[in-house]
């Protein structure tokens, strides 16, 4: 099978810039992204075309200047150079988009915990709308399962107390099963906890209702 | 080939890397008071060539290395690689020069204008 003589071109063309980038020619990066970088947008455009195309772009040039600090991370003998970038490209752009619906996962967990949280659910509380009930029911399922997955048994009822707005000591006491400890102990027991439950939503990416 | 739009755009982003003369001469620009034109003029190249300028690696090294690097950009751009040379000793004097000596410094080099010289610590 004969070789496709633009391909075969382009390859060594390819070649050749990559020799420039790793020998240090400086004007071989000015180069590599005039020359690769509208490619490599049109392609990623193609590839993910309901992502920002402003994100792509971002993406896109993060690629081409990596090889243009760093051009032996790419091994020309492998494939050609625009195919290196635009898989390198694709998966930042893949990891984007993980990262964006984990972001919307939160948000979503945020706004269950904080619908069923018992001072501020109004719409779980609406006995006289069906539709508002079932919003309500749909609610706490998800704060739920979403509980479930990140808090033990005691956790869920700190979370929970936490974002029904409950400040005082003594109901956090006996949620913790020391409320029979001298006050002051009591005080210092539950701050530690409130601490500790406002640390681990922090590191699921959820702020804690004093945190607006 | 890269459009206008979408290389001033890569430039941006190149400015963000130390690698890259955009870091260097942007910022240099930016304390001169010089847009991109003004810029292209000081540098003696044409404005449609700028970004393509500021997307080379920035020079390294000292004497005979530095100098085949500030060449070889002149070369290729059509630029005198003596007023390369003077922007990026004057950028480079700059960034490493606290905020407060720099804008003396500045202020300096505007009252001797058109010709400000380098500081002297300005070697790269």
């Amino acid at each position: 099978m004969r070789a496709d003589p633009l391909v075969t071109v382009s390859r060594a063309a390819d070649r050749a810039l990559h020799a420039r980038l790793v020998a240090g020619d400086p004007t071989a990066p000015s180069d590599l992204i005039d020359t690769h970088l509208p490619r490599l947008m049109d392609r990623l455009r193609r590839k993910f075309p309901r992502m920002d195309p402003w994100d792509l772009e971002e993406i896109a040039m993060g690629s081409v200047t990596r090889i243009a600090m760093e051009p032996t991370r790419y091994d020309p003998a492998r494939s050609a150079l625009g195919t290196y970038l635009y898989l390198d490209a694709s998966r930042d752009a893949l990891n984007a988009i993980a990262r964006t619906k984990r972001r919307a996962e939160h948000e979503i967990s945020l706004e269950a915990v904080e619908l069923s949280a018992p001072t501020r659910n109004t719409l779980a509380t609406d006995k006289g709308d069906p539709e508002a009930r079932l919003v309500g029911k749909e609610n706490e399922r998800m704060t739920q399962a979403w509980l479930v997955k990140h808090f033990d048994q005691m956790d869920r009822e700190l979370v929970q107390l936490v974002y029904a707005g409950e400040r005082r000591t003594e109901t956090f006491a006996r949620a913790l099963g020391i409320d029979h400890l001298p006050l002051p102990e009591q005080r210092r027991r539950v701050k530690r906890h409130k601490d500790r439950i406002n640390a681990r939503l922090r590191r699921l990416g959820i702020q804690g209702p004093d945190h607006g | 080939m890269a459009d206008d739009a979408l290389l001033r755009r890569a430039v941006a982003h190149a400015r963000g890397h130390p690698f890259f003369l955009a870091a260097l001469l942007l910022d240099w620009a930016d304390r001169e008071g010089l847009d991109m034109a003004g810029l292209a003029d000081r540098l003696g190249c044409a404005p449609a060539d700028l970004p393509r300028v500021l997307l080379c690696r920035r020079p390294t090294g000292t004497g005979p290395a530095f100098r085949a690097d500030v060449e070889r950009i002149a070369a290729r751009f059509g630029l005198e690689p003596l007023r390369l040379t003077q922007a990026i000793r004057q950028a480079t004097a700059l960034a490493a020069m606290p905020p407060a000596a720099a804008e003396r410094w500045l202020a300096a080099a505007r009252d001797r204008e058109p010709e400000s010289e380098p500081p002297p610590e300005a070697t790269p």
